[in-house]
């Protein structure tokens, strides 16, 4: 559906995005992960071609797109990040100016079913810049599905809605997705993305490190493992030393539970379990876990495990 | 939940279906003209400016009409050609601080980058903020002739119809004062600093005919004559290049020039203006272009 090829850009001395080759399929939900900073916001303006490549280019549908074109834009919806609704226009005004900039000529019927989907029916005719930052959320998600677009771009689509309002995006995503629609979410809220998505980027300093299906990002990442043993008591000395330790890469405390990230995939209980008695420690409890993606995210973001991408 | 998907997930259809590139920029431009113009007409600044042109027109003729008690002469040439002109151009003044705003207080907000989401491109915004700017100059124009008639119906002062004509003809010049005020805007790093642009230009288009006047003014026996020569010729260089590029030169000298029934003149002008307005059009889209709309 969309694909990028060594799609860079700098800015002076900054490289904000680095040889960036995506591949978003035709009917999935990608996930594009990555820190503040990282570059996801600045590869979405270029993907819309609001801001001008240094080198590389992006396809749509295997047909690049070229600094003028914006015809392509007719089969996409976004939903920006921080959205802003500065005019003097309603909600309902509002999503019906782009539906006719999209080219619909009557959309108040679909215009209708989508207010009342996302529960903005009863404020439609008040004006946009006096709704709430979850209410302007969803207007920019009707602004970005009048249209039945085939592609969504959604850059932090949860950003500010109440736990029912998130239920209604997700839903909205997977139902989109099951009619052969395709979804590129840009998201920090991991557990939205682990949810949804059914491959991930995840960016780093302007470089795709990995991209693959959530099975084969855990798989890749099963190198490591995760702990967690429940102690009687846990004693300050034992947290120090067991970070001391080089086959753990982090250690939580949680009141009496202890979760270790472990550099190693190796069976090292035995070894655990005579450091802590050493330590006077009482294990009541030790259990493996399988790393959630927002594990998986810090693990792969951070400098000492880049070779992991590898 | 369900929402309608129809068209969602079908294989993108052939190039060849989707519409022509100029057809898009039509509907694009539609579609902010009337948006715009309809801002306009809910906004207060609006009317205050339609007011103030009558106002004023009408503080010139009751003037007039005391001088003429006063001198005891019955002539007066033109009554209503001043204020005319005062109407049309506080009118383009209004705008070019509109079309100043157009797309730099947007790109602050960060709309205008919204509205890039869709599928619009530089042609199509620039070009509706100019059909905008000509409809709201032309509506402004609509609601002050009627007023000056009344004006010169209560007066029995003549209202010539030739300044009708120039009256009819001035859209074609508030185009160039749209389209500068447009290409101040998409250069502009902020609405604030395409304010102050377009306030410091307003000033450099005052100050150079007021200027030329002073040196005129300098006499030959004064012992700065010669080394103010070299600058009075600049300035008069400058000044006759601002009555072919200016817009309120041009509706001055198009106004004049309809009072006159100097057809020629008359058209001239308006060729200037038309191929002005194009020039400076085309600015606004390559400043947009290169500066982007990003905040």
């Amino acid at each position: 559906m969309i694909k990028t090829e060594n799609l860079t850009k700098r800015y002076q001395n900054h490289l904000a995005v680095d040889s960036l080759c995506l591949d978003v399929r035709l009917g999935e939900i990608y996930g594009f992960l990555g820190p503040n900073g990282a570059g996801k916001t600045t590869t979405i303006h270029m993907l819309l071609g609001l801001i001008r490549p240094t080198s590389g280019q992006v396809l749509i549908h295997g047909e690049a797109i070229g600094p003028r074109d914006f015809a392509f834009k007719r089969q996409i919806g976004v939903v920006a990040e921080e959205p802003v609704e500065a005019s003097k226009m309603s909600g309902w005004e509002l999503v019906r100016f782009f539906a006719r900039l999209y080219g619909l000529e009557k959309p108040e019927l679909r215009m209708e079913e989508l207010f009342r989907s996302l529960d903005l029916w009863d404020v439609r005719h008040g004006m946009a810049r006096d709704y709430s930052r979850g209410m302007r959320q969803k207007l920019s998600l009707i602004r970005a599905l009048i249209h039945e677009p085939r592609l969504l771009i959604l850059d932090e689509p949860v950003s500010g809605l109440d736990p029912h309002g998130i239920r209604q995006v997700r839903e909205i995503i997977n139902y989109y997705q099951q009619a052969g629609g395709t979804v590129f979410i840009s998201s920090h809220i991991l557990s939205e993305i682990e949810h949804s998505a059914n491959r991930v980027g995840i960016l780093h300093e302007g470089r795709l490190l990995i991209e693959d299906s959530m099975a084969g990002l855990r798989q890749r990442l099963a190198k490591q493992q995760r702990m967690t043993i429940e102690l009687e008591q846990v004693a300050p000395e034992l947290v120090k030393r067991l970070t001391s330790q080089p086959y753990i890469v982090q250690v939580q405390q949680e009141g009496r539970q202890l979760h270790l990230l472990l550099r190693t995939q190796a069976d090292i209980r035995a070894q655990l379990s005579r450091l802590i008695t050493d330590s006077g420690g009482i294990i009541l409890k030790m259990q493996g876990d399988e790393m959630s993606l927002e594990e998986a995210f810090v693990t792969i973001t951070s400098q000492d495990v880049l070779a992991l991408a590898e | 939940m369900q929402i309608s998907t129809s068209t969602v997930g079908k294989e993108r259809v052939a190039t060849r279906s989707d519409p022509p590139v100029w057809s898009l920029r039509w509907r694009v431009a539609r579609q902010i003209a009337g948006q715009e113009l309809r801002d306009a007409l809910f906004g207060w600044s609006f009317y205050l400016t339609a007011a103030i042109g009558p106002f004023l027109s009408a503080l010139f003729v009751y003037n007039s009409l005391n001088f003429v008690a006063a001198s005891g002469l019955l002539i007066q040439a033109r009554p209503f050609y001043v204020p005319v002109l005062v109407t049309t151009t506080l009118a383009a003044l209004y705008i070019a601080a509109w079309a100043t705003l157009a797309i730099a207080r947007p790109r602050d907000q960060g709309s205008l980058r919204v509205l890039f989401f869709a599928p619009v491109d530089e042609y199509g915004v620039i070009g509706g903020h100019i059909l905008a700017g000509v409809a709201i100059y032309a509506l402004l124009v609509l609601i002050a002739a009627p007023l000056l008639g009344l004006l010169a119906a209560l007066t029995n002062l003549p209202f010539p119809p030739l300044l009708l004509v120039g009256l009819l003809v001035s859209p074609v010049f508030a185009v160039v004062a749209v389209a500068i005020g447009l290409c101040i805007s998409t250069i502009a790093p902020s609405s604030r600093s395409a304010m102050f642009f377009l306030g410091a230009t307003l000033l450099v288009v005052l100050a150079i005919p007021i200027g030329y006047t002073a040196l005129l003014k300098v006499p030959p026996t004064s012992r700065y004559y010669d080394a103010l020569l070299f600058l009075r010729g600049l300035m008069q260089t400058l000044r006759d290049l601002l009555n072919w590029i200016s817009p309120y030169a041009l509706l001055s000298a198009g106004t004049d020039a309809a009072m006159r029934a100097s057809w020629g003149d008359l058209i001239q002008r308006l060729v200037v203006g038309i191929a002005g307005g194009m020039v400076w059009a085309a600015l606004a889209i390559w400043g947009l272009q290169r500066r982007g709309v990003l905040p």
